[in-house]
């Protein structure tokens, strides 16, 4: 399998799976060149995987780890580094949804970006993460809860769509 | 209304499909040069200088005074220093700096991916000792800059270490083994880490490299450990460096169960202790005696920010403020005596509370997603993102916003770095009233501009393939 082929087939869908773990469009960038970065490094064992995509949103998990607690301190830093250029904002249901997806722990944070936005199934889900069925079931469900109570439309807050 | 999480998601999919994505070549080079320097290279490192606290026992509630306007000892413009620095031959690169009193240190990647750490004489402009070769720094995001320690990441093949250089020449000091589960504080010239994993917390002398004391909890008991400080809130600058914090006062230890000790860092004695000190706390904060987190309430799910007093024992989370609109509060910052300043989201904003009344201040809005406190000093706030930065003074009046980078020199000046066509454009910005004046240009950069409050060194590409490190002296006047 040719790395550049590999990237092109697949790099959209993983920045759309670092975005919903981060919701943050540089970071989710950052992730995934480095992601690729590294699966380039070792891309004679990684081409011959079942599944080289599952392995890359490993790396993806693995540095987004932490990464809500400590987006305050990226973006110090990645302000000091070179002045950003703005950047259009994403739409209010993003930024909703967003915010919503912070409250989450990561397995749950995690199986929800695998069934939304990359439409895994339950059982892909439990393969990809060696959890039962029926834990990502469970994974979903509290997901779908937590999400739902955060977004809830109370006084003053906008509403999705 | 019941939420329609499909049209949330799609929204997402959407946003995040419009991102743009770099090409294949991008990521193969970052691998290449990794890959070139692993071949290289028997250890590989990453480097991270650490801000030490005062260490004594601090007298809480001393904080920031408010600093009056006033007489501006205004930086007025840049005096170059000795002559560009080269170093490590045809295509070497300046990539990230730090810096510390009178020395610069810079990062050099070199033609062939090897890294070096370059300490150079601010006052002069003279190589002081190169240290390295070491692997490159990207891994864990390069030098953070603190006071007397630096501090290196090391990934080599039998595992991470965390390594101390001497900061006068380089040589190794301390080194422990490191992985993504240990959490630090650097406080008076001790280092405490603790591992969730194993439940350890250790503390080490950094002068002499020897372990002061070790204590276990028990495996995942322990959320995170932080230091306390006092004074001008300071952040570790880190992005994929280890969670870090700095000591001015003892460190505190978040339990699982909302558990909460006090304890010194130089014999890990528990000075303090609360039951139900910080039940479900994210994002806590220790400052001033106090540990500042939010909480979301079981009852209404609605946000609050909780203070918790950590120089008693009867210390439970008492309420200081509960935005009156579900706003995405999220980041919290000491920003003044007695005032914490809440980022927000919806509408993306920054508010200023005073804790003793629980009482919103005032509020400051910048049009970018995720609206922060970047820094506060006496009062007077920088917040920010995504290329736009705005001044308050105390009052929360608006002396200056606009596109750039704005970060604190000293309590009077603000560095404001603008994106130009050529290069980035310099200006110092008054802090007590924001005006503005231009100081400088320079070439687009290699990597981050460092600085104190006598000098800046900023990395930069002159022209194809060329890289400088350049160092200059503010110069100051009304």
């Amino acid at each position: 399998m040719d790395f550049d082929g590999f990237y092109r087939d697949t790099s959209r869908r993983l920045l759309r799976y670092a975005y919903g773990l981060t919701g943050d469009p540089a970071e989710a960038q950052d992730l995934v060149q480095e992601a690729y970065a590294r699966a380039w490094q070792r891309w004679r064992r990684v081409s011959g995987y079942e599944d080289p995509e599952a392995w890359l949103r490993l790396v993806v998990n693995r540095l987004s780890t932490d990464r809500w607690r400590r987006l305050f301190v990226r973006r110090d830093h990645a302000a000091r580094e070179r002045p950003p250029v703005p950047v259009p904002p994403p739409s209010e249901n993003t930024v909703l949804l967003v915010q919503a997806m912070r409250e989450l722990p990561d397995a749950q944070r995690r199986a929800l970006a695998l069934h939304y936005l990359l439409d895994r199934s339950i059982a892909e889900i439990a393969a990809e993460t060696g959890a039962s069925q029926g834990t990502v079931k469970s994974w979903l469900s509290r997901g779908r809860t937590t999400l739902a109570a955060v977004i809830t439309p109370r006084e003053g807050v906008r509403r999705a769509g | 209304m019941p939420v329609d999480l499909d049209e949330l998601f799609t929204a997402m999919r959407s946003d995040a499909d419009a991102v743009p994505l770099g090409p294949a070549a991008t990521a193969r080079e970052r691998g290449r040069q990794r890959n070139r320097n692993r071949a290289i290279l028997a250890a590989a490192a990453a480097v991270l200088v650490l801000v030490t606290g005062v260490g004594t026992v601090m007298r809480y509630g001393q904080q920031e005074k408010t600093l009056p306007a006033g007489p501006v000892n205004r930086i007025r413009g840049l005096e170059p220093v000795g002559r560009p620095i080269v170093f490590g031959g045809e295509g070497s690169t300046w990539r990230t700096t730090v810096s510390y009193g009178d020395r610069i240190y810079g990062v050099s990647e070199l033609r062939n991916g090897e890294n070096r750490v370059v300490a150079v004489d601010a006052a002069t402009g003279k190589l002081a000792w190169a240290a390295g070769p070491f692997h490159p720094f990207y891994d864990y995001g390069g030098p953070i800059m603190a006071d007397g320690s630096l501090l290196v990441v090391d990934p080599h093949s039998a595992g991470t270490s965390l390594k101390f250089l001497k900061p006068a020449n380089g040589a190794g000091g301390l080194s422990l083994g490191y992985d993504d589960s240990i959490r630090m504080v650097i406080g008076d010239g001790i280092l405490v880490t603790h591992g969730t994993k194993t439940g350890l917390t250790s503390a080490y002398d950094l002068a002499k490299g020897t372990r002061l004391w070790r204590t276990s909890d028990g495996a995942g008991r322990t959320t995170t450990i932080l230091g306390m400080q006092t004074g001008a809130y300071d952040r570790v600058e880190a992005y994929y460096g280890p969670p870090l914090t700095i000591s001015d006062d003892g460190f505190v230890q978040i339990g699982k169960d909302g558990r909460v000790r006090v304890r010194d860092m130089g014999t890990g004695a528990t000075r303090i202790e609360l039951p139900a000190g910080a039940p479900g706390a994210q994002s806590p904060v220790a400052y001033d005696g106090q540990l500042i987190a939010g909480y979301r309430d079981e009852e209404t799910g609605r946000y609050q920010i909780k203070i918790t007093d950590l120089t008693g024992e009867s210390g439970t989370p008492r309420l200081v403020y509960e935005p009156t609109v579900e706003s995405g509060a999220r980041t919290v910052l000491p920003c003044g005596t007695g005032r914490i300043c809440v980022g927000r989201q919806e509408p993306s904003g920054v508010v200023a509370v005073d804790t003793a009344r629980q009482a919103e201040l005032w509020t400051a809005s910048l049009p970018t997603q995720f609206t922060a406190v970047t820094q506060s000093r006496g009062g007077r706030v920088l917040v920010g993102d995504a290329g736009q930065t705005a001044l308050h003074d105390q009052d929360g009046r608006a002396l200056i916003a606009g596109p750039g980078d704005g970060r604190f020199v000293d309590d009077e000046n603000v560095l404001w770095q603008e994106q130009a066509e050529s290069g980035v454009v310099l200006s110092a910005v008054s802090a007590t009233d924001g005006s503005r004046i231009r100081i400088g240009e320079t070439p687009p950069r290699g990597g981050n501009c460092t600085w104190t409050d006598e000098y800046l060194a900023c990395p930069v590409s002159p022209g194809e393939g060329a890289s400088e490190l350049r160092i200059w002296r503010f110069t100051r006047g009304r």
